[in-house]
């Protein structure tokens, strides 16, 4: 039997995990999901038998509402078990809708979106000054571009050249009412966090050989907080969810869902 | 107050290589002892007091001990969230520090009077809220924030409030005594404290004890020392420069609800449908009733 692939681990998840649950938010775990899978497969340093180490890299998902992708990344890295993951967003869960750090692995709970960001790049200035060589990775929506606590620690980061911060956009081109363009128009978004001193990449988010070159490409910079700009479909890979509004609200159904695992020729 | 808070932290961070200071923006001629021995650990982050919270989160989150400074409402009210999620909901070693506590500028108008901080604060899970009356009541209260790894506030008046204790505060718990308890007693939580000093030796005067404890502790660590006090006695007043809603008054009737018996609470505060007026803080304290002389009619009321 060939093992599956982290990525469609976690892609089985993400569908699994929203329509058992029932619950929202599927589209932004979509569109995320192939930025995590190379995060968490190949680029970040985390350990689930060392947890706290002081040598590892900090991840914080500032987009906490796409909480599955992120607590399915963790328990299939060893942090708790995977069994807890039929439990999302059930009563008395170990794992609320929004991420919370009580869940091991996960850093720092967000939910409400421009959280993130200034959370991580204290860590990184935290760990500068304690030169610690890791690095802290900060995944965020488009959407929380709009939060004024976003723009502040961008331009703090770039002043102060915190260069052990790494931040991802997920752009997605979605916020809760529409088309981000047409709510507050974001671009040119690379050349806005270049003009506050980041070192930008504009990439295809759902190319895993792209992201994996930007990331590395990223860590080595030694002189500037670095951003990937990650251009990506909403709902990706989930037919009558991609590219559209509803992703961010509707669970997949039962079809849906066996339609999806028809596709991926998983129906045991 | 916020000079001898600076003495107390440069005091500390000499012994400590975790201590961080961030500003809004704010401490001109206050900070910079701070500054010139810990540049490392001290950073301006400008007029964005969101942002200031979330770092101050961070840098907790890897094993640091933080002090943010600002005013009051820039301190609190403008970056509560961050306040509530980032600090309190992870039960980080954040000390949130701010100036203009009350109504010290009062003459700069509402966007600067300190009036419903301690309510907006007290309410936070892990929360404790210091509002120490003079800088011997800030050391008592420093020397709990050094060993208090939760959440703090703590709320500063602005400078050069008098000396109301001769030497160091030697109090076991978090209630300090200057009169003992009798009839009718006044439970005074931050530097309003000098018009209840005022407002006894007024009375002593007269033959007449009125009790006077001194709060500069809200906590649930402090509820059980209130209850013990209003179980003991009859009528209380509590007096506050800080609008009745939700703050100290609030917090002591909570308390007393709580009692089998509750006792009398009378709150003196900033009234609700004055909260707009402007002036010095002498002249506030005056028109909302909260200086010696409104205590004395309050008082006297109650002795009829």
């Amino acid at each position: 039997m060939v093992s599956k692939s982290f990525g469609r681990i976690l892609l089985e998840d993400v569908v699994r995990m929203t329509n058992v649950s029932q619950t929202s938010h599927v589209g932004g775990c979509l569109s995320c999901l192939d930025i995590v899978n190379v995060l968490f497969n190949n680029v970040i340093n985390i350990d689930s038998k060392k947890p706290k180490s002081k040598n590892r890299d900090r991840f914080i998902l500032s987009k906490g509402h796409t909480s599955a992708v992120i607590y399915s990344a963790l328990a299939n890295k060893g942090f708790f078990p995977v069994k807890w993951l039929r439990t999302f967003f059930e009563n008395g869960t170990k794992l609320p809708g929004h991420i919370d750090h009580k869940v091991p692995g996960v850093e720092f709970s967000t939910g409400s979106l421009g959280h993130g960001l200034s959370v991580g790049l204290g860590m990184a200035m935290s760990m500068r000054n304690k030169k610690i060589k890791s690095k802290v990775y900060v995944l965020l929506s488009d959407g929380e571009m709009n939060s004024g606590s976003t723009v502040e620690a961008i331009m703090f980061a770039g002043h102060h050249k915190i260069n052990n911060l790494i931040c991802i956009v997920d752009k997605n081109q979605f916020q809760a009412l529409g088309k981000t363009d047409d709510i507050i128009n974001l671009n040119p978004l690379s050349k806005k966090w270049e003009s506050f001193g980041w070192n930008a990449y504009d990439i295809d988010g759902h190319n895993t050989s792209e992201i994996k070159t930007a990331l590395l490409s990223a860590k080595k910079n030694s002189q500037k907080p670095s951003v990937l700009v990650c251009n990506t479909v909403k709902g990706k890979g989930l037919k009558d969810f991609e590219g559209r509004l509803m992703s961010h609200y509707r669970p997949p159904s039962d079809d849906q869902l066996n339609d999806f695992m028809e596709g991926l020729e998983l129906i045991r | 107050m916020r000079n001898s808070f600076v003495e107390n932290l440069v005091k500390y961070a000499s012994k400590k290589k975790n201590v961080y200071l961030l500003t809004g923006d704010l401490g001109f001629s206050v900070l910079e002892p701070f500054i010139k021995k810990n540049p490392k650990n001290f950073f301006n982050m400008g007029v964005a007091e969101q942002n200031m919270m979330g770092v101050s989160s961070g840098l907790a989150l890897e094993g640091n001990k933080v002090f943010t400074y600002s005013i009051s409402n820039f301190a609190t009210s403008r970056c509560h969230e961050q306040i509530r999620n980032d600090i309190c909901y992870h039960d980080l070693d954040v000390t949130v520090v701010a100036v203009g506590g009350g109504l010290p500028y009062g003459t700069h108008g509402y966007t600067h009077h300190g009036i419903e901080d301690i309510t907006i604060t007290r309410c936070l899970p892990n929360m404790t809220v210091y509002v120490p009356a003079d800088r011997l009541e800030l050391e008592f209260c420093f020397n709990k924030i050094i060993k208090n790894t939760s959440p703090k506030y703590l709320r500063l008046a602005k400078g050069g409030e008098p000396d109301l204790y001769k030497k160091k505060i030697s109090a076991s718990g978090n209630v300090i005594c200057h009169k003992k308890l009798s009839e009718i007693n006044i439970l005074s939580c931050g530097s309003i404290l000098v018009e209840a000093i005022d407002c006894c030796d007024f009375y002593k005067e007269k033959g007449i004890n009125v009790g006077l404890f001194s709060c500069p502790i809200i906590s649930e660590e402090t509820k059980p020392e209130i209850k013990k006090l209003l179980s003991k006695g009859k009528t209380f007043i509590t007096l506050e420069e800080h609008k009745k809603i939700g703050g100290f008054g609030s917090y002591v009737s909570e308390i007393s609800v709580s009692l089998e018996e509750p006792a009398r609470v009378i709150s003196c505060g900033v009234l609700s449908d004055g909260y707009d007026l402007v002036g010095n803080q002498k002249y506030l304290r005056s028109l909302h009733g909260i200086d010696k002389e409104g205590l004395v009619k309050v008082i006297n009321k109650l002795l009829k």
